[in-house]
């Protein structure tokens, strides 16, 4: 299991890492916007994406739009953990796809909960 | 100006002893003389390439002044910044210092929580092994033993427990570092309108410059794009926004999540 890990913040790509990594994930990825992450995505592997919104450069919801226009990545997992908190994002995130969304600043319970809940609802699927 | 700054030196210097003998004449009350002397000074400063004369050229430069200090107090983005943009950008660096307050408190209830156990660990497992190393030179080794065994099995899970519980603190620690992006986020807000601000008063400066207005994004421009509004700010987000990760979860099962 590869994750990406897309924040423009490193103390945010720190955080999330370690949590990751106390659940059991340790092959994880870095990109501090969504125009550095698009190329890792192409080049294939990520299985599953944590990704900010508000960032310089590319989006995180733009991020998400165009993971779910390319073919080959449409059904990659996305999970948004952001300080975006008007109801029309959650909605136009919800709309654009996204697998889960967590609000900055969450706990690790959280971040957890919203982890097993994407793999959960995929397995299902 | 232009022209005037083509003038050979000779010229400038001339101007300038024309000028402060038409003012010592003008002071002297000597109108006469001060007319004279104003004469050769527009003479002198209409003798270069220029056609216009020194007044002309002032004149000028003074309406160019005033439109374009006049564009400056008109300018809406200009009042939208004066009387919103700045007064939220206060209120957003004040957040900025509670986020850093939290977490510098939380941190410092961590360390504290931490200490006072990590001590008694170590005072306790030093105080047994010390014990341990005495029994073993006791001819009554096994009744030793048998008391320090529930020493030790006591001290065992105090061990477990405790760890864990510094685990934890470390844990809150790690946590609310996020603050670190959130007032990130917000000091970025505040740079952008300091630059928007900036732009704006370096085009005053230049008289009769373009206003340079709209370069610098700020968040009202933004909300066009997707690049989104940042952490919500206490009296200053507007809007709908959720106040907690239920609100999330609930207006996502609402959506069929």
């Amino acid at each position: 299991m590869k994750i990406l890990v897309v924040d423009d913040f490193s103390t945010m790509r720190r955080i999330v890492k370690n949590l990751l990594g106390e659940l059991g994930f340790n092959n994880i990825s870095e990109a501090d916007d969504g125009k550095t992450a698009l190329p890792i995505l192409e080049q294939g592997g990520i299985d599953f994406l944590v990704t900010d919104w508000n960032m310089p450069g590319m989006a995180g919801i733009d991020l998400l739009k165009a993971v779910r226009s390319d073919p080959k990545l449409s059904t990659l997992p996305v999970l948004m953990v952001t300080a975006e908190a008007k109801r029309e994002q959650i909605m136009e995130a919800a709309q654009a796809g996204v697998n889960g969304y967590v609000v900055k600043p969450f706990t690790a319970e959280t971040l957890k909960e919203k982890v097993d809940g994407v793999f959960a609802r995929l397995g299902n699927g | 100006m232009q022209a005037r700054e083509l003038a050979s030196s000779d010229d400038h210097t001339q101007l300038i002893q024309l000028a402060q003998a038409y003012v010592s004449h003008l002071e002297k009350q000597e109108i006469a003389d001060a007319q004279q002397t104003l004469q050769q000074l527009n003479a002198l400063s209409g003798s270069d390439a220029s056609t216009d004369g020194l007044f002309t050229e002032v004149g000028k430069l003074t309406r160019e002044l005033h439109e374009s200090i006049n564009r400056f107090v008109q300018d809406t983005r200009m009042q939208v910044m004066t009387n919103e943009d700045m007064p939220d950008a206060r209120q957003r660096l004040n957040h900025v210092i509670e986020l850093s307050e939290e977490s510098a408190h939380k941190t410092m209830t961590s360390i504290e929580n931490s200490t006072p156990l990590l001590s008694t660990l170590y005072e306790r497992s030093t105080e047994l092994q010390q014990q341990l190393q005495e029994n073993r030179g006791n001819h009554h080794q096994q009744e030793g033993m048998a008391y320090l065994n529930e020493e030790l099995d006591a001290f065992l899970l105090k061990v477990a427990s405790d760890t864990r519980k510094v685990s934890k603190e470390l844990n809150e620690i790690m946590m609310i570092q996020a603050n670190q992006d959130l007032s990130g986020q917000v000091i970025q807000r505040v740079i952008s309108l300091v630059h928007e601000v900036e732009i704006n008063l370096l085009g005053l400066l230049k008289a009769g410059g373009e206003p340079v207005a709209g370069q610098a994004t700020t968040e009202k421009q933004q909300q066009h794009d997707n690049s989104g509004y940042g952490p919500v700010v206490p009296g200053v987000t507007t809007g709908e926004v959720v106040q907690s990760q239920e609100e999330v979860d609930d207006l996502l099962s609402s959506l069929g999540f």
